[in-house]
């Protein structure tokens, strides 16, 4: 019987929430064509002939203002609609739709080291599961656990190579003496050439899963943050911050997913010239140094660019929606004095909750992008690692051609990390500045 | 192991030593004593290869199909190798130097057939990735 009439009373709210809505949309449409008439008429009795373009654009200019003013009033009324409408029996918030597709976009393999509470759509079950994440024992257990996986997974891959690089020196060694000893050599190296890159090409495939679940994961992202930040009443935030993040996407997704891979197997084609040992030996590795150079020094500026672009526009966007939020806040009181007082302190509550649902969602997202970034970085320093273990045992039984071919490797392998690491740190970024950015509060 | 390989430098001393006294009495028998000879000591070494080759067959089985197909082919490449130096020595003993050329020539031409499968597959790997 309690519930039935809180329910009735929570539907009469609702009522005067849309009615308050659409008053004050009224109320300010009409006091910004009040301001523009008055401007023109002003301009009349004054005989300024020439100021009637200036009028017209002061005219689309206030216009444009109250626009704003009517959307971020009228978004604050409706999320207050929805936030009581989505309140739990204990009064917890839901997160909006748009947030299990971000969760859906999470690959298995990364959803299940997340805490469970990060899969709820309640806020309060998702702030935990945040702060789970953000914690160092968490984060350190993932590094763990994925060194450990790494490790036993990439034991093969050693001894693999270790018997080749052993394999071959013994070929060599036997058939020194050998008329045909130079051809043999040949064709050994050939063979060790196709087993150690088809070994790094293969190793290829888990970073190319990695940026298609990156960019699947920010693409679902960007919906999300657009409606949380519209939440919040950051109405310019949401529509500059959406249209960033999916810049930075696309842009990313080019360099990285398609660009990658490519520049590593020109860099891996220059190496082959340091298998036989020629004079261009030296020529080629420093080609593919030059190379691997070039290409860092750019995808590194772009980055630098995207970041930002992502930092200045979160911060120029908060300040006009601020300042509109200030502008409507002003109008509302100052014609509807009473209500306007109580939508100051309903406005208030409801930008700090948003605010909370931000930052648990952002540090989420950040979780995801480390979850996804760490068993990657750590996959690849063990494969570097075990390429110049390699590299050395290869040099120490004379075993050159194939001791060129495993350090030019093992260096490209550095070169992947730091993209890998390059193109997490910027969507990182971009969450974290997400999760920090408050709401528009007059 | 060791054994075989004590035996085989005991042929070798043995026979080098009747090869140096059949010498004083025509060239003819010491020839064919340094044949015989050198084709024993060539089977013995083959021979005494055996755990080398089981080695090099335990090694493929580490990595799996990969490995396996590099020790085979490594595999031929030494039987290659040694037939063409065996065959090329011998030649050369029997005082046909010319013979031992084109011995070494087939030997060259048969370890680059048994690589043409990787220089395709090098091929291969940079088209499909470029």
């Amino acid at each position: 019987m309690n519930m039935k009439t809180e329910r009735e009373n929570g539907t009469e709210y609702k009522l005067f929430l849309r009615l308050f809505a659409v008053a004050v949309l009224i109320i300010v449409a009409a006091f910004g064509q009040f301001c523009s008439q008055k401007c023109a008429g002003k301009c009349r009795n004054l005989n300024i002939t020439t100021t009637t373009a200036n009028i017209s654009v002061n005219r689309c200019k206030i216009t444009t203002m109250c626009q704003k003013r009517c959307i971020t009033v009228a978004c604050y009324t409706t999320n207050a609609e929805n936030t009581e409408e989505n309140g739990g029996e204990d009064g917890a918030e839901t997160l909006p739709d748009e947030y299990g597709g971000f969760t859906q976009s999470i690959p298995e393999d990364v959803a299940d080291r997340l805490p469970d509470g990060a899969f709820s759509p309640n806020a309060a079950e998702v702030g935990q599961a945040a702060s789970e994440i953000g914690s160092v024992a968490y984060l350190f257990s993932v590094i763990s656990d994925s060194f450990g996986a790494s490790f036993s997974s990439l034991l093969p891959t050693f001894a693999t190579l270790v018997s080749c690089v052993l394999l071959a020196a013994l070929c060599h060694s036997f058939t020194s003496g050998f008329a045909i000893s130079s051809t043999v050599s040949f064709a050994v190296k050939l063979c060790s050439f196709c087993v150690i890159s088809a070994t790094a090409v293969s190793s290829l495939a888990r970073l190319e899963s990695y940026f298609d679940s990156l960019f699947n994961a920010v693409a679902a992202f960007v919906p999300l943050s657009g409606v949380l930040m519209a939440m919040g009443g950051n109405i310019s935030g949401a529509a500059s911050g959406t249209a960033t993040l999916s810049a930075t996407l696309a842009v990313c997704e080019f360099f990285c997913a398609k660009t990658v891979i490519p520049v590593f197997c020109i860099c891996l084609s220059l190496s082959l010239v340091t298998v036989f040992d020629g004079h261009g030996a030296n020529a080629g590795r420093n080609l593919a140094a030059t190379v691997k150079k070039w290409y860092s020094t750019a995808l590194g500026f772009i980055m630098m660019i995207l970041t930002v672009s992502i930092v200045t526009q979160s911060v120029i966007s908060s300040k006009i929606d601020n300042a509109a939020m200030r502008g409507a806040k002003y109008a509302a009181s100052s014609f509807i004095p009473v209500v306007g007082g109580t939508l100051s302190g309903t406005l208030g509550t409801l930008v700090s909750s948003v605010e909370l649902l931000r930052g648990a969602v952002g540090i989420v997202g950040i979780g995801v992008i480390l979850l996804m970034l760490i068993p990657v970085i750590i996959e690849l320093a063990l494969l570097r690692g075990i390429f110049s273990l390699t590299a050395f045992l290869a040099g120490s039984v004379s075993a050159s051609g194939e001791q060129g071919l495993l350090t030019s490797i093992s260096e490209l392998y550095g070169y992947l990390e730091g993209i890998a690491a390059l193109s997490a740190a910027v969507f990182i970024i971009a969450f974290a500045v997400f999760a920090a950015s408050s709401g528009a509060v007059a | 192991m060791g054994e075989t390989f004590f035996k085989i430098c005991g042929i070798a001393l043995v026979s080098a030593m009747l090869i140096t006294a059949l010498k004083k009495f025509g060239t003819e028998m010491s020839t064919v004593l340094k044949l015989v000879a050198g084709l024993v000591a060539a089977a013995a070494c083959v021979a005494s290869m055996s755990p080398v080759i089981e080695f090099i067959r335990e090694i493929s089985g580490i990595g799996g199909g990969r490995l396996g197909e590099y020790s085979l082919f490594l595999l031929k490449v030494l039987g290659v190798a040694i037939t063409v130096h065996i065959c090329a020595t011998v030649c050369r003993d029997c005082g046909e130097p010319s013979l031992a050329g084109y011995i070494e020539i087939g030997g060259k031409v048969e370890v680059i057939i048994l690589s043409l499968p990787y220089i395709s597959e090098i091929i291969g790997i940079s088209v499909g990735l470029l």
